[in-house]
């Protein structure tokens, strides 16, 4: 529960970068958030309040891929297990087990409340993994992609824009 | 080896979150194509429109926590 202080806080901000944006005149606003537990109605409330403010368009974006540790936690376990042949191409079956199965539920339930609402919606897991079950830990050349269990490294942010460009329309 | 390796990663990982703040301000465009809104997941989004698609025309607007879209705190580093 927000204090009242926050509360005027919030509405302080977010009246300033509304400010901003109809100001800036952007032909398209991306939205992005981690989208906290129990967060996703006032979230949503907030995306509305930007779309009744500009006229541009809003593509909305799932919470990140998320694992269960930290992914360099997670690469230093796979660069200490000797089974694993790390001169082989791809690296596909390394990271299943580490994939956070709830996130990616609610992540499932997010989109599904984005289209009702008709936002185009991007679904970071479709974007970052390579399929329903199984998201990397490296690129093609052993960069990290994470730099704990979600946040992209600058590595993991070059993999991620370059397979976004297929999923934008602009 | 291995613990060279990580905290080579540990210090680019940190690199990562100073670099939007810096190219916001140094691409401080008044009129951006797109506009990128939120937390710290939205910095993710400006770093890939601006390494993987090369974008320029680009701007970041955070929105800071507790505000809907929430702004987590830092990353951190698992032993």
């Amino acid at each position: 529960m927000k204090s009242e202080r926050d509360v005027l806080k919030c509405a302080t901000k977010m009246k300033s970068v509304l400010t901003k944006l109809k100001a800036a005149q952007p032909e398209v606003v991306l939205i992005s958030t981690y989208w906290k537990k129990n967060e996703e109605a006032e979230a949503f409330e907030v995306i509305d309040e930007i779309r009744d403010t500009i006229s541009s368009d809003l593509v909305v974006f799932s919470p990140p891929v998320m694992y269960s540790q930290s992914v360099p936690s997670i690469a230093l376990k796979l660069l200490n297990d000797e089974s694993i042949d790390f001169t082989s191409s791809g690296n596909e079956h390394l990271v299943n087990k580490f994939l956070h199965k709830k996130a990616k539920m609610r992540a499932e339930m997010l989109e599904l409340h984005a289209i009702s609402r008709g936002y185009q919606y991007i679904n970071r897991w479709d974007v970052f993994c390579f399929n329903d079950k199984s998201c990397p830990v490296f690129t093609e050349n052993w960069g990290l992609l994470k730099g704990d269990k979600f946040h992209l490294t600058l590595d993991g942010a070059e993999y991620f824009g370059k397979r976004l460009k297929s999923y934008l329309e602009f | 080896m291995i613990r060279d390796w990580a905290l080579n990663y540990k210090a680019k990982m940190q690199g990562t979150w100073s670099y939007v703040s810096q190219q916001s301000e140094q691409w401080s465009n008044d009129s951006p194509k797109v506009a990128i809104i939120g937390d710290s997941t939205a910095k993710d989004i400006y770093n890939s429109l601006y390494l993987g698609m090369d974008m320029r025309n680009i701007k970041y607007f955070r929105v800071s926590h507790g505000c809907g879209l929430s702004f987590r705190p830092p990353p951190y580093w698992e032993s």
